[in-house]
């Protein structure tokens, strides 16, 4: 054992929570060291004074301060709950309303043309390559000159044979 | 609900401690909104925080608004106690929190006199010991202090909870949230300077 090992160990040894083999390295080391007995004396005294001493109590006016300021919280919580708007105070209500209007107003604005650009383009890619499929919408109401290509349930034709 | 509370209590003090209540059954019953629950636990812990507190910041004045911020903590977070943990534990630990805070916003003071820091001569009960022995041991318990208030601040409050309050290795390795074998080598390593200190102090 040497001198580190031997400092390391003098709480442990004094408390007594060597191990077997621990404890007789540890009290070999002060047998061939005696010069290191008064190390461990001046530990014990520093514990056992620390230990001796009066427990601090609390000044006599304790209980009386903390229930003062327990009891000027339950007033600041009684205030800040009766009045409110879906649970906030009148201010924080208006700050987080000014802030979600902030919010809202710029979703329009900055990505606004973004949006339109996207409009256009989508439009123009459906006219150019979807037009095919797109039925279109007969513009006359007049059916007598048209030719009548109906067919009834059993597949007989019954439309108007023009041609 | 009170009532029963302090029917048990009252029956406590008269009878032995198989019927005290424990202090995970008091912060329950506070949760439950027992506030008797919660002065009971005031009456238990005041004393012995505000002797860690002061041991650890060597100021009584800044050690007691310590101890009344902690007992404000546990009032209004009474729900951040959970029962994994003793109470002990986690009123040890918000008093350190805050301790440690209010350490770093005020400087600690120095004093070379053998009065105590706020200027009040060194308290002596007669009676018991002998007056030269308490003497002894209060002038011993000051020299100390001034010692304790020079070595390192992760020494001096793991020594604290050790030789003052008389803590488990356990329950200040979860106050302190350091693994036991690193709390050990912090108190045996503390100990050592303050027993260096307190010689050159003495010569």
């Amino acid at each position: 054992m040497d001198y580190n090992k031997f400092e390391d160990r003098i709480s442990s040894w004094i408390e007594n929570d060597l191990s077997l083999k621990e404890r007789k390295e540890f009290e070999a080391f002060l047998a061939e060291n005696p010069q290191y007995q008064s190390k461990v004396d001046e530990v014990r005294h520093i514990i056992s004074t620390m230990r001796e001493s009066e427990s601090l109590k609390v000044s006599k006016e304790f209980d009386k301060n903390l229930n003062q300021k327990l009891q000027n919280l339950n007033i600041k919580e009684e205030h800040s709950t009766s009045k409110g708007v879906f649970g906030f105070s009148g201010q924080n209500f208006v700050y987080l309303a000014l802030s979600l209007g902030a919010i809202i107003f710029l979703l329009f604005q900055l990505p606004g043309n973004a949006f339109s650009e996207d409009i256009i383009t989508n439009s123009n890619s459906m006219s150019e390559e979807n037009l095919e499929s797109i039925p279109v919408a007969n513009d006359s109401l007049d059916t007598k000159d048209k030719p009548d290509n109906s067919y009834d349930v059993n597949g007989t034709f019954v439309g108007n044979d023009e041609q | 609900m009170s009532q029963n509370l302090q029917t048990l209590l009252h029956k406590s003090t008269d009878m032995n401690d198989e019927f005290k209540l424990t202090d995970e059954r008091l912060i329950k019953q506070f949760q439950e909104g027992d506030r008797h629950a919660f002065d009971e636990l005031v009456k238990r812990y005041k004393d012995r925080l505000h002797n860690f507190v002061y041991r650890y910041m060597n100021n009584q004045t800044l050690a007691e608004d310590v101890v009344q911020e902690t007992m404000i903590k546990l009032y209004t977070h009474k729900h951040y106690y959970k029962p994994i943990a003793k109470f002990s534990t986690w009123i040890y630990t918000v008093a350190k929190n805050l301790a440690l805070t209010e350490l770093r916003k005020n400087k600690r003071r120095r004093t070379n006199s053998l009065w105590t820091d706020d200027g009040r001569p060194i308290d002596i009960e007669m009676g018991g010991e002998s007056l030269d022995n308490k003497v002894q041991n209060e002038l011993a318990v000051e020299e100390l202090k001034k010692c304790l208030d020079k070595i390192p601040e992760n020494f001096r409050i793991a020594v604290v909870l050790r030789d003052f309050q008389e803590l488990s290795y356990e329950e200040i390795s979860k106050i302190l949230e350091i693994p036991i074998g690193t709390i050990k080598s912090r108190i045996n390593r503390g100990r050592i300077q303050l027993a260096e200190k307190l010689k050159h102090f003495k010569e």
